[in-house]
């Protein structure tokens, strides 16, 4: 399948495959991405990608004309599925911390012990980061759980609330207005804008969540604060 | 040293943008009227890109306790230095001490405060913008000391000169580009968003400034995509946004405009409440 490549504003390239939410589609997203990050690394300021497509911003020197020409005909290797890591995110799936448990139980048949089983079941794979800093957009969901998103969206969603919205699920990285529902809450920092790599995780990565109770949460969020806590992965660097 | 007496309505500290961090949903940020910012650094000497102090109506007081350089551009702002009027547009000397005060202007909506060398405040990944969720403060609160450099006496001379900012000419339609999603849209919509006069809300602010309108339209949200300053998305509910400096970096809404840079400057001095058109435009 080939993307579509067009001028996107007055320095950008936008590179789109078909609308849609797939794993063959992102695959090919993170390699053409990767590929013009390192060889293109002169000629571009950075890229944003999402489901399908890419966003490449050029540096005001660069003639977008040209650029787009070159990268319209490379050759793209396969992206390996084993590079990035698997995390193990904690979770604490009490009612105190997802308002919304009840609900998304209820609205697809299911008791609240299933939906936390479920939810907490499968690999996640980073597609992107978006909408907020940090903010992980999360492919994976068991549709089961799959929920419309709130007709009237939260002025305030708690920082680290872990939610679903259609068929994604994601957690809010900050206090943000929000539209999903909220099932539980994570003590982790999504979003460190002291480091130089300020995100915790990279598109193509992977995170299972794992179900904690409010003790631990609390526990976790003073090792937090003492810098004590370490995130379990597995995989490369 | 500069000492905010009084912050104004919403006076920050503006960059060239935040850049190499949109990957991560870093807003871009940055001035909102490029071009009278990079005017007001020129003038002094300085880089392009350096921090200057952006603000709007009502505007600051601001005290300076070293001897400077400045240069007020931006909407039609009227100055006082130590109680006597100075002009905008042009490099003015500031002794140690002064103080300066800033009236409000009778249209447009961003005016640009530049000193030599560059307004010094920390940086956060990379650039001294403010922006909410990314730096600690999101405007200037009264109290609050910026760090300029001291002067060089040597060095820092300016031959005055004075740059005409170009004047918004309100008759002037809107230049855009089609959007990405603009092909998704049916024809007769087309023309319909394309003729119609908008009017800019005054809940407009640097993330977006919204169209409104009386139309009854909308379109399908699309899988969520990457968006820029200048991307004009249109809702289900026909509501229709533009994206400016400190918007998101991704949407699930139809992108059907996008603003050329040059653009993006003239709507931001276009005050809540006026009207403006639309020029198609092509690449």
């Amino acid at each position: 399948m080939s993307p579509k490549f067009q001028i996107f504003g007055d320095h950008a390239i936008l590179v789109s495959w078909s609308a849609e939410i797939s794993a063959d589609v992102h695959k090919k997203v993170l390699a053409l991405d990767s590929l013009i990050r390192n060889k293109f690394h002169y000629d571009i300021i950075e890229t944003v990608i999402s489901f399908h497509s890419i966003a490449v911003y050029l540096r005001s020197t660069t003639s977008t004309d040209l650029f787009m020409e070159k990268i319209s005909v490379l050759e793209v290797d396969d992206w390996d599925q084993e590079q990035g890591k698997t995390f193990e995110i904690p979770v604490c799936y009490e009612t105190d911390f997802g308002p919304d448990l009840e609900d998304v139980a209820a609205a697809n048949n299911l008791s609240v012990t299933e939906v936390i089983k479920i939810h907490s079941a499968p690999v996640y794979t980073v597609q992107f980061i978006g909408f907020l800093p940090g903010f992980p957009y999360l492919s994976g969901l068991d549709k089961r759980l799959q929920m419309l998103r709130r007709p009237t969206p939260r002025t305030m969603v708690q920082k680290g609330s872990v939610g679903i919205g259609g068929s994604q699920t994601g957690i809010y990285t900050m206090d943000s207005p929000g539209g999903w529902h909220i099932i539980g809450n994570c003590p982790l920092e999504f979003f460190r804008p002291d480091m130089e790599f300020p995100v915790l995780f990279n598109p193509g990565d992977r995170i299972r969540f794992k179900a904690i109770s409010t003790d631990t949460l609390r526990e976790i969020k003073e090792q937090l604060a003492k810098s004590d806590y370490e995130l379990k992965s597995t995989g490369n660097d | 040293m500069i000492e905010v007496l009084n912050a104004g309505l919403f006076t920050s500290i503006q960059d060239s943008g935040r850049y190499g961090y949109r990957r991560f949903g870093v807003p871009l940020s940055g001035v909102m009227h490029g071009q009278a910012a990079y005017n007001a650094n020129i003038l002094l000497g300085n880089d392009s890109r350096d921090a200057l102090i952006e603000f709007t109506n009502p505007a600051p007081v601001l005290k300076f306790a070293l001897a400077t350089w400045i240069v007020v551009t931006g909407a039609d702002f009227r100055l006082e230095l130590n109680n006597t009027a100075i002009s905008m547009n042009s490099p003015v000397y500031v002794d140690a001490n002064s103080t300066l005060k800033i009236y409000p202007s009778s249209s447009g909506v961003w005016g640009y405060l530049a000193v030599k060398g560059g307004i010094q405040s920390e940086k956060v990944l990379g650039s001294r913008s403010y922006c909410s969720g990314i730096t600690s403060k999101y405007r200037l609160s009264r109290g609050d000391e910026l760090p300029v450099r001291e002067l060089n006496t040597t060095e820092d001379v300016i031959s005055g000169s004075v740059i005409k900012d170009y004047a918004i000419n309100r008759t002037d339609s809107l230049k855009v580009y089609r959007g990405p999603d603009f092909h998704l849209l049916p024809d007769r919509l087309k023309s319909v968003l394309i003729s119609n006069t908008y009017r800019i809300s005054p809940q407009s602010n640097r993330m977006a400034y919204l169209f409104e309108h009386e139309l009854k339209i909308g379109c399908d949200e699309i899988i969520t995509a990457p968006v820029q300053p200048g991307t004009i998305q249109m809702t289900p509910s026909g509501k229709i946004i533009a994206l400016m400096r400190d918007a998101q970096t991704t949407g699930g809404y139809a992108r059907i405009f996008q603003l050329p840079e040059y653009s993006i400057d003239f709507l931001s001095q276009i005050r809540g409440n006026n009207t403006v058109s639309l020029k198609l435009i092509s690449q």
